[in-house]
């Protein structure tokens, strides 16, 4: 913008060059403006009358027009308004030359279109006045125009730039299976370029994650949070991680990549359809509403953390509040937009308008559509351009959610391995060097539905695992462990152990077999150590317990059966499991 | 909209949001707190005529603390009426500000 | 003629001269050309008592005279169209006369600056 003003400003344009008509009849009077124009260094074409003025703009498109007032044929007046006409856009500037002195012609001058009067005598210093005020005039009305055409052209590009990035986020940022029968929800298709981010999975085990998220700011800076967030939520819900898990990752994402003073208000729901609860999370977003259907009555659930993105790991709070819910019940959530909703007085729509909608509506089915309408009231406008999000999940039985979860469940269970045994045994090179835990934990978390069990299967792999290497292979004594003193010594001897161990292996025998809803995992330990009498102490104590330090009262709790084979090196555990636990 | 900031002999600095505290007030906001000779001790963010503040205006004040040394910030967000005090609240910034 | 003073500015006239150059002739005989016409067409509609003509032509001598520095031929073109303007053309004859006498004078000063 400044290029304008200093073009304006300039030298150059003190000197430049304008093509100015001149339509006068009055031929002495023509010829005197004619040369004064020209001496100052102009293009002059003249005209004698209002029609041959208006044929000579046609054809040169002059700068300037100077213009007699009374003429034969077309006079001044009209020619001035065709002249106007035929400029368009263009800044013509026209200047009446006139010795008419009263009001009236002045005003009739001014509404034709005329800027400025030039009277006679024309007085030279006066005429280079006005052209010279006019040339900038024109001047700082071209730049204007350029301006606004560059804007303008700015501002498509900027649309089709958006038209793009939408297109990739829609993508990335997909609602997921928001769609789903029990689920209703308000998006603006620009929602992501105001913040507004709402996600929908499946978990493995047969629940249904929501997510509504508002990142701060609008356009594409607020739009950019939602590209990792949707990628963490869709990667980690598919794999069952826990809900905790998920808002944890986000969290860190969001905070390590956001700039400081950007974040995500948001909450997050955990729905199991068969236990009939709800998990939530809110962190900064408006009170999220709980309708219980057959009482007609509002439960708040308040936010009680911070948005995401704010605090690193160590301060992020995943706590989160879990709601029995019945058949029907509701869970309502909402970005500010709704509640913020302004109508002409500026008054906003607030939360206890939403309530009385929802108290007011006999038929829950209604609650939604009538919210929705409620606000169109308020603010008086029915486009859905504006940044009202709201998502409503309805507790429902799992069946009502028929093909709809039928075929998506199918392909979420499908895919994985669930049918499957696998043999891994330990020769000493890898017993010193390899921690195996971490990768058979990592294959078992490929069967479907399976990863929110992970704990648990990860305790009794790694019990069973060192029992197998520390009190088989290298047959230390758990004994030892008892006091301070032996504790450090049972570590030592553990390290020289197995760091001369040139014989012996532990090996694992896996074998996961799918059952409705769920599976049996069992997991058998060996090892080439000499065993114990596991049937004495079997009669001595009740089953397992007793085995001091072997960990297997803890494993006992965890699973079906733990059961000692062989000689006592081999160990036998079942693990039955089910999904939505 | 009208923020101005006054320091304390006390190394305190006091910041006033006068109007709606939004993605407006941007720049001058930043200038309140980093146009200051000293670094002050405290800040205090003085909203008795804060009428309004939206998820920028956090941001905003989020900027602040950052600045003022994050965790080991001093930032005292004073005089809120309910309506400001309500959306500092939902986004629970009293874990990183002491509201009065 | 009494004094050259009452009928033209001749300083302003000195100016016209200077800026017209060699032009100044064409804009002389121009205007006296224009003149003579519009005098004669003056004759015609003075006599028919037409007084919207009467302005109109009047009009446009009170500019051009003025710009050639005329001063008094210029003001009595603009009673001659105050007479048209208002329809109070009682008169007119009388006052076109004396136009005409001073339109003879101004040529003969202006082509006496030639």
């Amino acid at each position: 913008m400044n290029n304008g003003m200093d073009i304006i400003e300039s030298e150059d344009t003190q000197d430049e060059v304008l093509r100015i008509l001149i339509a006068d009849d009055n031929d002495s009077d023509r010829l005197i403006l004619q040369t004064i124009v020209r001496k100052e260094g102009h293009v002059v074409y003249t005209a004698r009358d209002g029609q041959e003025a208006i044929d000579t703009f046609r054809e040169k498109s002059p700068d300037l027009v100077l213009l007699d007032a009374l003429m034969p044929n077309v006079d001044g007046f009209e020619a001035a308004r065709t002249i106007k006409q035929l400029a368009g856009d263009n800044l013509v500037p026209i200047i009446f030359l006139t010795s008419l002195r009263d009001a009236t012609s002045l005003a009739d001058c001014l509404a034709a279109g005329g800027l400025d009067f030039l009277s006679k005598p024309y007085n030279r210093i006066i005429l280079q006045a006005k052209i010279k005020a006019f040339a900038s005039m024109r001047r700082l009305h071209e730049t204007v125009q350029q301006q606004r055409d560059e804007i303008s052209l700015h501002n498509d590009r900027l649309i089709h730039e958006q038209e793009v990035a939408k297109q990739v986020f829609d993508n990335i940022a997909h609602p997921g299976c928001i769609d789903a029968p029990n689920i209703k929800y308000l998006l603006s298709p620009m929602a992501v370029f105001n913040g507004d981010l709402v996600l929908a999975s499946r978990k493995p085990s047969g629940g249904m994650y929501v997510f509504l998220g508002d990142f701060t700011g609008h356009g594409l800076p607020a739009a950019i949070g939602a590209m990792p967030v949707s990628e963490i939520f869709y990667g980690m819900a598919l794999k069952g991680f826990s809900l905790q898990d998920i808002l944890r990752e986000i969290n860190k994402k969001l905070k390590r990549i956001l700039p400081v003073g950007v974040f995500c208000c948001a909450c997050m729901i955990d729905l199991s359809f068969r236990k009939g609860s709800a998990e939530i999370w809110v962190g900064g977003l408006p009170d999220v509403l709980i309708y219980r259907t057959k009482k007609h009555e509002l439960e708040n659930l308040r936010s009680t953390h911070l948005p995401l993105g704010v605090v690193d790991n160590d301060r992020f709070d995943t706590e989160s509040q879990i709601v029995q819910l019945t058949k029907g019940d509701k869970i309502l959530l909402w970005s500010d937009g709704i509640i913020e909703a302004t109508n002409d007085e500026d008054e906003m729509f607030g939360e206890d308008r939403v309530r009385e909608v929802i108290l007011a509506t006999q038929d829950p089915d209604h609650i939604f559509d009538n919210i929705e309408k409620a606000v169109e009231i308020h603010t008086g406008r029915d486009e859905q351009d504006d940044d009202y999000t709201m998502v409503e999940a309805t507790m429902v039985n799992e069946s009502e959610l028929g093909d709809y979860f039928g075929e998506r469940g199918v392909s979420h269970f499908a895919g994985g391995p669930k049918d499957w045994s696998m043999t891994y045994e330990l020769r000493p090179q890898t017993l010193k060097e390899f921690n195996p835990l971490p990768l058979i934990t990592h294959l078992l978390m490929e069967v479907p539905g399976l990863r929110p069990h992970s704990g648990k299967i990860y305790t009794m792999l790694s019990e069973l695992y060192s029992n197998a290497l520390e009190h088989g292979v290298l047959d230390l004594h758990s004994d030892l462990k008892a006091s301070a003193d032996g504790f450090a010594r049972y570590y030592m001897e553990r390290t020289q152990k197995l760091e001369s161990l040139n014989e012996g292996y532990v090996k694992f025998y896996i074998d996961h077999k799918p059952v409705t809803d769920g599976g049996v995992l069992t997991i058998m330990v060996e090892d080439t150590g000499k065993g114990f009498d596991y049937l004495a102490k079997e009669k001595a104590n009740h089953r397992t317990e007793g085995y001091s330090g072997r960990g297997i009262p803890l494993i006992n709790t965890m699973c079906r059966s733990v059961k000692y084979l062989g000689k006592g090196n081999q160990v036998e555990v079942i693990f039955d499991w089910h999904v939505d636990v | 909209m009208a923020i101005w900031s006054t320091e304390a002999s006390s190394g305190e600095l006091t910041i006033k949001i006068q109007g709606r505290f939004d993605f407006s007030a941007h720049q001058e906001f930043r200038d309140a707190y980093e146009k200051v000779s000293d670094d002050p001790k405290g800040y205090i963010v003085d909203m008795k005529e804060t009428t309004y503040l939206d998820s920028s205006a956090l941001g905003m004040l989020l900027l602040l603390r950052d600045h003022a040394g994050g965790d080991n910030s001093s930032i005292e967000i004073v005089n809120c009426n309910p309506d400001v005090k309500k959306i500092l609240t939902i986004s629970n910034f009293e874990q990183l500000f002491t509201i009065r | 003629m009494t004094n050259i003073e009452d009928h033209l500015d001749i300083e302003a006239l000195k100016d016209l001269k200077d800026i017209m150059e060699n032009e100044f002739e064409t804009l002389v005989n121009t205007f006296i050309t224009d003149s003579q016409s519009k005098l004669d067409e003056l004759d015609e509609v003075v006599a028919a008592d037409d007084a919207e003509a009467i302005r109109k032509l009047s009009h446009s001598l009170k500019g051009s005279s003025s710009n050639v520095c005329a001063l008094k031929l210029s003001e009595m073109a603009r009673e001659l169209e105050a007479m048209g303007k208002d329809q109070q053309t009682a008169g007119a004859q009388e006052l076109l006369l004396r136009l005409k006498q001073e339109f003879e004078n101004v040529s003969q000063v202006l082509r006496n600056n030639l």
